[in-house]
């Protein structure tokens, strides 16, 4: 075992330049299915951010006639106790209502919050640009395209006229940037209290929002919440069901993705393979007199496997340092104008482990046909071909 | 005396669909201690024969006994081991392998069966290297060295484990004739020294008319087998 | 003849070439000993004393080799004798032609044994030690002796011997009988028929029975 160990290492140290070769042949193999891989998962994770990162995941709906949920805080509470993987639950309070300014009158959403659980969805605090969130009663605050397309500022009193056709004055407190064109226009953020007081329904709510950390498992979550609420006229919704083109892309890209790291590893493999059973072709007279001198058939076959085994240890070490740089070139050449990456990198340890196990592994299979060929060879062969 | 190789009705026939017989019945033995050479033209069978001593290759039928014990009934492994404690090879073209030092390479056979260089083992394999006279290179790469330095040194891999048979073939083929006399006087005193039986295929005369016992192989037969 | 050997062998050991040759003919002429007598109770036991070099005498090569040559010369001093005693015997006019294999050059029994046939009637062509095997078949071919004898020391030489044998009967086209004699078949016995020998040869008293074989084939 121990021989076999040194030969191995021998007879790698004196195939220098084949080693080397070979050892650049898995990192470049590594690094380019690392790389791919970051890429693909930095994009997607930033695709998701984008679409569903500051958006309710799972959403609890009311489905009787006055769309709205009486008991909210036992709801609430069962939310709570369904899944710790339910994280920021928000309850809200909307409306359609009417903005009534200078010019003309627009169709807008009155979204009560609690404004501090909102704030862990919707990160409204952080985007606000000017003043300050809704604190009391009768305060709003308002989209950076409605306000530009009203005329309205910070310090202002906007119309609303509610359902019942009554109109309010709210005070504009702040002014935020959602970084959605559609919210900004539309949305009027404001407390619960004064959502509910617009909209007339009491102490009641229309919906709870939430969102999950694992978000692809919303689904699931979702119908376990489900199940768990006792409240019959309510609907949970979730943001897989509501996005199925985006998955379905999502989808198609992670699969092209690891087909296309499968291929870079069998070429890998191939690679390895070939090159190792070429060596054992060139080292068929070494083999060949270990043999007569009495080595085990399972020791000559080691010889080859330790090689597989070091050369993929370099290589996928070599491979994940050349990815990481392949990364780093790509965050710092292929930038936006404003010099952010155009795909943040996503770095996750666990795949750069998997790479490297599996470029590991390949080196070890590639390493099995060679070592077979040697385990087979017969010390007769090379003797009597001089 | 006792035999150290004994041959019994050795048939060899070599490819599937077409046959080709090299040795016919062969029966032979050798003495413990015997200084033997065997002779034939080329394609006579006679390196065939001394690989079925030596148990790299099977015989079509018949048997072979290494020191008393039959061969065809043991394992390939058992083989190896056999082939690791009770013999030494010495090829035309040395094999060394070209990756370690004559000392390395000296210390091959060893390693085989026992990874770890004990400090006895060192020695010997240093008095070998002595004996052979190449305490100078033996930190060489086996690339560094003559053909004759590297015939040596597979004489002296052949010795480590003290094998009771050294099989050689052509052990001076391809070396000049003050050379091959340095190699036959090394065989010699070794045969003397460790009573360590000898089995030399050789076409060279100055190494057969010294050995004493030479058995001619024709046609994969014996044809003759005289003794000093 | 124990007499002899010792005082002979007196000379021998001191390499005194002279006295050993004075001591032969003086012996040969005064009918102390036969010529057979002396080649084979005198001068082989002589050689063999020399035979065996231990291997830690240096000096034992060049001795041999002295000692070799006071045999070679006393052989060719006494073949003015043998001159002499060829007239009194009757010639059977049967040739043998007498040479040692390539590469042998132990050729003093090959020389004495050539003796022992002319002394019996034999016509001897002697060629000698080292002859290359076409060289043998040519002077077979030119001679047609019924004898063809051939001489072998060093074991080794047995191959050789099987082919020049070989070479010697396709020419001939088995006319001729083959004699072998030497060291080389002391312990190889069992050889002599493979090699292709018809008749061995170990004494003079052999080559009187020949003799006598060959007269009974005559007459007949």
């Amino acid at each position: 075992m121990r021989l076999a160990f040194k030969i191995a290492l021998r007879f790698l140290k004196s195939g220098r330049g084949q080693t080397i070769l070979i050892v650049l042949g898995i990192s470049v193999g590594v690094a380019v299915q690392l790389f791919i891989g970051s890429l693909i998962q930095g994009l997607q994770i930033n695709l998701l951010e984008t679409t569903i990162g500051s958006s309710s995941h799972i959403t609890i709906n009311p489905t009787n006639e006055e769309k709205t949920i009486d008991n909210y805080d036992r709801v609430l509470y069962e939310t709570n106790i369904s899944s710790p993987e339910i994280i920021n639950i928000s309850p809200a309070v909307d409306g359609p209502s009417n903005l009534d300014y200078e010019e003309d009158i627009v169709q807008v959403l009155i979204r009560g919050f609690n404004i501090e659980d909102a704030d862990k969805i919707y990160k409204i605090n952080s985007n606000i640009y000017e003043g300050r969130a809704p604190e009391r009663k009768d305060e709003v605050i308002i989209g950076k395209d409605l306000a530009l397309k009203s005329g309205l500022k910070l310090g202002d009193d906007a119309v609303i006229i509610t359902p019942g056709g009554g109109s309010l004055k709210l005070n504009i407190v702040g002014l935020y940037d959602l970084k959605v064109a559609s919210i900004n226009e539309t949305w009027l953020i404001t407390s619960m209290e004064t959502a509910q007081d617009i909209l007339s329904i009491d102490d009641k709510i229309t919906s709870v929002e939430m969102q999950v950390k694992e978000e692809f498992d919303a689904d699931i979550i979702a119908k376990d919440l489900s199940y768990t609420l006792s409240q019959e006229d309510l609907k949970v919704d979730n943001w897989k069901d509501q996005n199925q083109s985006l998955l379905s892309g999502l989808n198609g890209q992670s699969v092209s993705s690891v087909m296309i790291q499968v291929f870079v590893l069998v070429a890998v493999l191939l690679g390895i393979s070939s090159v190792l059973a070429i060596s054992v072709v060139q080292r068929s007279r070494q083999l060949g007199i270990l043999k007569a001198m009495g080595i085990q058939d399972r020791d000559a076959s080691l010889i080859f496997v330790f090689q597989g085994l070091m050369l993929g240890v370099i290589g996928a070490f070599l491979g994940i340092a050349l990815g990481f740089g392949l990364l780093i070139m790509f965050t710092k050449f292929a930038v936006n104008p404003d010099g952010s990456p155009v795909v943040p990198i996503y770095i996750n340890n666990g795949f750069i482990a998997l790479s490297g196990l599996f470029a590991l592994l390949s080196a070890t299979i590639a390493s099995l046909i060679p070592a077979r060929i040697s385990s087979k060879l017969n010390p007769i062969e090379v003797i009597k071909n001089g | 005396m006792a035999n150290m190789i004994e041959l019994k009705k050795i048939d060899k026939v070599y490819g599937e669909k077409i046959k080709t017989q090299v040795l016919f019945g062969i029966d032979l033995k050798f003495e413990e201690k015997g200084f033997n050479s065997i002779i034939g033209e080329s394609g006579s069978g006679k390196s065939t024969l001394l690989n079925i001593i030596g148990t790299l290759d099977k015989p079509t039928s018949g048997q072979v006994f290494i020191d008393g014990k039959r061969t065809d009934t043991l394992s390939k492994s058992e083989l190896a081991v056999l082939r690791n404690k009770t013999m030494g090879f010495i090829f035309q073209f040395h094999y060394l392998l070209p990756e370690f030092t004559a000392k390395e390479n000296v210390l091959m056979p060893y390693r085989i069966q026992n990874y770890n260089i004990t400090r006895e083992i060192d020695k010997w394999a240093d008095e070998l290297l002595e004996l052979t006279g190449l305490t100078k290179v033996k930190n060489n790469l086996a690339t560094d060295m003559s053909g004759g330095q590297q015939q040596r040194t597979a004489i002296a891999r052949a010795l480590i484990n003290k094998p009771k048979i050294i099989l050689a073939d052509e052990p001076t083929g391809n070396l000049d004739s003050d050379t091959s006399e340095t190699i036959y006087s090394i065989l010699r005193d070794i045969n003397e020294n460790y009573k360590t039986t000898f089995v030399i295929i050789t076409h060279d005369k100055r190494i057969a008319e010294k050995t004493d016992r030479i058995i001619e192989i024709k046609d994969g037969k014996i044809n003759m087998d005289v003794k000093r | 003849m124990e007499k002899y050997k010792l005082e002979f062998m007196n000379y021998f050991n001191n390499n005194n070439k002279d006295e050993c040759v004075n001591f032969t003919l003086n012996g040969i002429i005064n009918n102390f000993f036969t010529i057979p007598q002396l080649y084979e109770d005198i001068l082989t036991p002589a050689l063999y004393s020399i035979d065996e070099c231990p291997e830690n005498d240096q000096d034992c090569i060049w001795q041999e080799h002295v000692k070799t040559s006071i045999v070679k010369t006393v052989i060719e001093c006494v073949y003015p004798e043998i001159i002499k005693q060829k007239k009194e015997i009757k010639q059977l006019g049967i040739k043998v032609v007498l040479a040692c294999p390539e590469q042998e050059y132990h050729e003093v029994g090959l020389r004495m044994i050539s003796d022992f046939f002319t002394l019996n009637g034999y016509e001897s062509v002697y060629i000698g030690s080292n002859t290359p095997r076409d060289q043998v078949s040519l002077a077979i071919e030119k001679e047609t002796p019924k004898y063809a004898a051939i001489s072998v020391t060093d074991y080794y030489l047995l191959f050789e011997t099987q082919k020049l044998i070989k070479e010697i009967r396709r020419k001939s086209k088995d006319s001729i009988k083959i004699i072998l004699g030497g060291s080389a078949f002391q312990k190889n016995m069992n050889s002599f028929n493979l090699i292709g020998g018809d008749i061995y040869l170990k004494s003079y008293g052999d080559i009187v029975k020949l003799k006598e074989d060959d007269l009974n084939e005559i007459s007949i």
